[in-house]
């Protein structure tokens, strides 16, 4: 039905939406730590993470 | 003459040099080659070309502007979803599109669907949404050459427009990618120059922000903006990062497959040093030089930053660097709103167009395209913001499903294609035009909307053929080449 999947990938990107869907839950999205909404500190987790995930890759993967 | 005024002029020749040199690197080679820089472009030098292309004059100043006024999560929400395209995009995206030798998302389109209505809608997306994005980025030119230059709004523009205009069309992919990344340098230069004095004035980072928050309770919070416009600025700016074509065709121009995606994995790289430098710490530098008072225009959150915390010289090269994120997103987009015209809409409707004539009619319809967007952006729209966000917005929910199922799900088929793109598209229009809903929360309605079309289009009509399959089934697994043609 699909082709076939980078098993690195498609779990590192799984991970990752998982890690989005966690940073915009409600109670992130509410509730601070020391006055600043924990949401706001997920959100640059997740762009370093994303950048992480890539760089692993690139180290991974080779020319395809 | 201000030392302002002679840094851009040296750079705005820079410009100029470049396209002329890249003209002559590639002056025999084909409409492909002029589109994608003839493929031998390395990962370091596109990756900070994809970097310089992306991060716009509105990187530069708008983004700070909304972290002064909303608070930094609400641009932080955007800029993740960047990276996370980014990621996808390389993922997902790079390999197969690379080794179907296509040079453009509507020519993946045509090759993998061949639909005459699809061949005709996609270029037609891609015009006009380009076109919105590109007066909203010649007007911020103006308005900066009228502020930092004290040159006229009319021949501000003027003034970038033509420089741009001639290297895009002179130099192609190639002039685009050089002087990209020459921006690109002096973009994240500047960028990093400025953290560190912004870091260092207040104190290291733990008291720059301590002391931000305390003068400013509400930049650490998020009650700026309502819950579901963080998803939706999330969601935009991931999606259309893959469909987005002068992101995508920077993955053509790489020497290698790899190098495409080494590329992409600097590009975001520098995006993300950009984006917490310049949205955390300027900005919380920002707050404390003007005790958090609310500003009259919040984009000039950044230019009051350069005027009270840098030396003179600094403030020289960022105003060059701002124009550089103004020069380097409108070249990129200038050529893949050629490319659209000519490459995809015309040879659409002549297929049998000559190759010669259309590789002489490619820098015709860029200098059109460039003269075109040159006088809109002398008397721009008044509602420019709004066009420019439902142009990314239209963009993405109109082909982001259609372009990543159509290169994973085997199933999915013309029709399936066609109705993803019109319901996702007019969806989005509807929700925009028709309804108060927050700023680009549409797409997270009009995104599921045109999954579900390209899913139940597929799935009620008959499935694609193995011919309308064997390009893309190819470039799972190689590079598609003229020999493979049945």
């Amino acid at each position: 039905m699909f082709f076939k999947f980078n098993k690195f990938r498609l779990i590192s990107f799984i991970f990752l939406a998982i890690l989005v869907i966690i940073t915009f839950s409600k109670p992130l999205f509410e509730n601070d730590s020391n006055g600043t909404i924990v949401t706001n500190w997920f959100l640059v987790v997740v762009m370093v993470v994303a950048w992480i995930i890539m760089l692993i890759d690139n180290l991974m993967t080779k020319e395809e | 003459m201000s030392i302002s005024l002679i840094v851009l002029i040296l750079y705005l020749l820079l410009c100029i040099g470049i396209g002329v040199y890249a003209n002559k690197l590639q002056k025999k080679g084909t409409t492909n080659d002029y589109l994608t820089g003839g493929k031998d472009v390395s990962a370091f030098v596109n990756g900070v070309a994809i970097f310089a292309a992306f991060a716009t004059g509105g990187t530069m100043l708008g983004n700070m502007g909304l972290s002064y006024a909303g608070g930094w999560g609400y641009i932080t929400a955007y800029n993740a979803g960047v990276a996370c395209g980014y990621l996808f995009t390389a993922f997902f995206l790079a390999k197969v599109l690379r080794n179907m030798n296509v040079s453009t998302v509507p020519e993946f389109i045509r090759v993998r669907f061949n639909n005459k209505a699809l061949n005709i809608i996609v270029p037609l997306i891609l015009i006009g949404t380009l076109t919105a994005y590109l007066v909203a980025q010649m007007k911020v030119g103006g308005l900066l050459g009228e502020r930092l230059f004290h040159i006229p709004y009319g021949w501000s523009v003027v003034l970038i427009g033509l420089v741009y205009i001639f290297y895009t069309a002179y130099g192609g992919m190639k002039a685009v990618t050089l002087t990209d990344f020459i921006q690109g340098l002096l973009m994240i230069a500047v960028v990093i120059v400025v953290g560190a004095i912004a870091i260092t004035k207040g104190g290291g980072v733990g008291d720059l922000y301590s002391v931000a928050q305390e003068i400013k309770p509400e930049w650490t919070k998020t009650d700026g903006f309502p819950y579901i416009a963080y998803i939706g600025g999330f969601l935009v700016w991931m999606t259309v990062n893959a469909v987005l074509p002068h992101t995508v065709m920077r993955i053509f121009s790489a020497k290698t497959e790899k190098a495409g995606r080494v590329s992409l994995t600097i590009g975001i790289f520098m995006y993300v040093v950009t984006a917490i430098i310049t949205c955390i710490f300027v900005v919380a530098m920002t707050i404390i030089l003007n005790q958090g008072q609310a500003l009259s225009d919040n984009d000039a959150a950044f230019l009051l930053f350069l005027d009270q915390a840098v030396p003179e010289f600094i403030k020289a090269l960022a105003y060059a660097g701002i124009f550089a994120a103004v020069m380097s997103s409108v070249s990129a987009m200038l050529l893949a709103l050629g490319a659209a015209l000519a490459y995809d809409l015309i040879g659409t409707i002549k297929p049998d167009f000559p190759e010669a004539k259309k590789r002489k009619f490619v820098p015709i319809a860029i200098v059109g395209f460039g003269i075109l967007t040159l006088l809109l952006s002398l008397n721009p729209p008044a509602l420019l913001t709004l066009l420019y966000s439902a142009a990314m917005g239209l963009l993405a929910s109109g082909l982001f499903f259609p372009v990543v199922l159509g290169i994973w799900w085997k199933r999915m088929n013309s029709i399936g294609a066609l109705v993803g793109t019109v319901l996702g598209s007019v969806s989005y229009l509807v929700l925009l035009w028709g309804f108060e809903l927050p700023s680009l929360s549409q797409i997270c309605y009009s995104l599921p909307i045109s999954f579900l079309g390209c899913v139940i289009g597929s799935l009620v009509s008959a499935p694609p053929t193995e011919k309308d399959l064997h390009r893309v089934t190819i470039a799972h697994e190689r590079e598609y080449l003229e020999s493979d043609q049945i």
